[in-house]
C-alpha cells in the first residue's frame, strides 16, 4: 500500500496541544490547498528551527545563537538575575516589558516524587553563573506549587553572596475579593506590602 | 448517571494532562490511594484552581468506575493552615513520596490515614522534626504489615534481653550479637516509642534499613535533596 501523504500530514499535526483530528484536517486542507507558499515557508522555517535552536550557553534560554538576545544585549542589568521554570515565562516576563535584567531558566523544578533533583534543573550552573558574574541579585519567579516553593527554597539555600527575593502573588488587578481562592488570599495576605503615599 | 463519592483525602502528586487539566493522586480515608482527573484545573476560572495543594486536608467528591475516576467538587477548611513553604515542608515532601510508592492503589488504609493527619500537625508544633518523622516511620511500618518483633530474638525466639545487645535485621527485627551498640533496653523504648532515650544514629538506620527494604533496594529521591539542603 501506498503511504498518504495528507493522512500523514493531518496525523503529524495533532501532536500540536489543543489541536485534534478535526482542526489537523482543516489545517492539512487550507496549507496544501489554499496556502502552499506559505505552507513551504512554514515547513522550512521548522525545519530549520528544530535543527539549530539550543539552548543559551548562559542562561539555557532557547535560541539559535550561542547566547541569547536577551545575555547578548549590552544594555540589560547583568547584576540581576530572574530564575524561572520555562521559557514561556520567559516571554511572558518579557512581553511586560518591565524587567531589565537577565534570566535564567531551569527547564523544570524540583520534584523528588518524578525524580527531578537540583542537577537535574542546572542548579549548579546557576550558582557557577552567579559567582562568576558576580551577580547582586536574585529574583525567583518559580511558580506558586509545592515544587516551585521547594526550588525557591533550595536556590535561596545556596545563594550565599547575592540578594535573593521571590515575585509576589496575590490577587489581580481588576480582581474581587470574593472570587480569588481561599490559599491566593492566604498568601497575599502574608506577601503584604506597606502602603506608600508619596 | 455514574455513582458519586464524597471522601476527605489528602493531595500527595500531580501532573499534567493534556493542556488544562491534571491528574492527581489523592489519599482518601475511605479508599486508599486513588487517582483523579481534575478537568481543566489548570484555568484560573476552574474552581479546583487554587485548591489542590498537598499537606492540607481536601473535601472531595468525585464519580466514575473506572481506575481513573472524575473529581466533581472540592473544599478545604482554611483554618490553622500555613501556606508558606518552609524547610519542614522537604520533610513533608520525602513522606509524600513515600506514601507514593508504599501505598497500594484502591486500598483503604484508613489507620495510616489518621496517622499522616496527625504527622502534618505535630509537624507545626515545632517538636523534634526528626523524632517526629521517624516516629511516623515506624507507626507507618507498623500499620501496614511491615513492622518488626520488638519481643523476642528472631534467631532463637528468646525474649528481648535489657542489658544484651542486638543487631537490626531488615523487615524482621533483632537478633543478638555480641559487638552491636543496640541494648534490648532501646529495643523496649522503639516499641514503646518512647524515641527521645533511643540513641538516634541507630534509629535513623534502623528505620532507613526497613524503608529501603520495603521499596525494594530504591533510595528516595527526596532524601537526597534533602541531604543537600543540609550541607
Ligand atoms: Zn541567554
Amino acid at each position: 500500500m501506498n503511504k498518504d501523504l495528507l493522512l500523514e500530514l493531518i496525523n503529524a499535526l495533532t501532536i500540536l496541544p489543543g489541536v485534534g483530528k478535526k482542526s489537523a484536517q482543516r489545517m492539512a486542507l487550507y496549507l496544501l490547498d489554499k496556502n502552499k507558499d506559505g505552507a513551504r515557508i512554514l515547513a522550512n522555517t521548522l525545519a530549520d528551527a528544530v535543527d539549530n535552536i539550543q539552548r543559551c550557553s548562559s542562561c539555557r534560554m532557547l535560541t539559535s545563537n550561542e547566547v541569547c538576545s536577551v545575555c547578548d544585549d549590552n544594555s540589560r542589568d547583568d547584576l540581576s538575575i530572574c530564575v524561572v521554570e520555562n521559557p514561556s515565562d520567559v516571554l511572558a516576563i518579557e512581553s511586560t516589558g518591565g524587567y531589565r535584567g537577565k534570566y535564567f531558566v531551569l527547564m523544570g523544578r524540583l520534584s523528588p516524587i518524578d525524580g527531578i533533583g537540583p542537577e537535574d534543573i542546572g542548579i549548579d550552573d546557576l550558582l557557577k553563573l552567579i559567582e562568576s558574574k558576580s551577580v547582586k541579585e536574585i529574583i525567583l519567579a518559580t511558580s506558586s506549587t509545592v515544587e516551585g516553593d521547594a526550588t525557591a527554597i533550595y536556590i535561596k539555600d545556596h545563594v550565599k553572596t547575592a540578594k535573593v527575593s521571590r515575585i509576589s502573588y496575590g490577587i489581580p488587578i481588576g480582581g474581587e475579593l470574593e472570587y480569588v481562592d481561599g490559599t491566593t488570599i492566604a498568601r497575599a495576605i502574608e506577601g503584604r506590602i506597606e502602603v506608600n503615599v508619596d | 448517571m455514574s455513582q458519586s463519592n464524597s471522601d476527605e483525602c489528602f493531595l500527595l502528586h500531580q501532573r499534567s494532562y493534556g493542556e488544562t487539566s491534571l491528574i492527581i493522586d489523592v489519599f482518601t480515608k475511605k479508599d486508599g490511594k486513588i487517582s483523579l482527573i481534575a478537568k481543566g484545573a489548570k484555568k484560573p476560572k476552574s474552581k479546583f484552581f487554587g485548591y489542590l495543594v498537598p499537606f492540607h486536608k481536601l473535601s472531595i467528591n468525585y464519580s466514575g468506575r473506572s481506575e481513573l475516576k472524575t473529581l466533581t467538587n472540592i473544599d478545604r477548611n482554611l483554618m490553622h493552615s500555613k501556606s508558606t513553604f518552609n524547610k519542614t515542608s522537604y520533610s513533608l515532601l520525602y513522606v509524600n513520596e513515600l506514601l507514593i510508592k508504599l501505598l497500594p492503589k484502591n486500598a483503604q488504609q484508613e489507620d495510616l490515614f489518621l496517622l499522616y493527619e496527625k504527622l502534618l500537625s505535630d509537624i507545626n508544633l515545632n517538636e523534634n522534626l526528626e523524632l517526629t518523622l521517624r516516629r511516623f516511620e515506624l507507626d507507618m511500618l507498623d500499620t501496614m504489615g511491615y513492622g518488626f518483633d520488638y519481643e523476642y530474638d528472631i534467631n532463637n525466639n528468646e525474649p528481648i534481653d535489657v542489658d544484651s545487645s542486638y543487631r537490626f535485621v531488615s523487615e524482621r527485627g533483632f537478633r543478638k550479637s555480641k559487638n552491636a551498640t543496640f541494648l534490648g533496653k532501646d529495643i523496649i523504648n522503639l516499641k514503646n516509642r518512647n524515641l527521645k532515650d533511643v540513641p538516634l544514629k541507630e534509629l535513623k538506620e534502623i528505620t532507613k534499613k526497613a524503608i529501603t527494604f520495603c521499596l525494594d533496594g530504591n533510595d528516595l529521591a527526596s532524601r537526597k535533596i534533602f541531604k543537600a539542603m543540609k550541607k
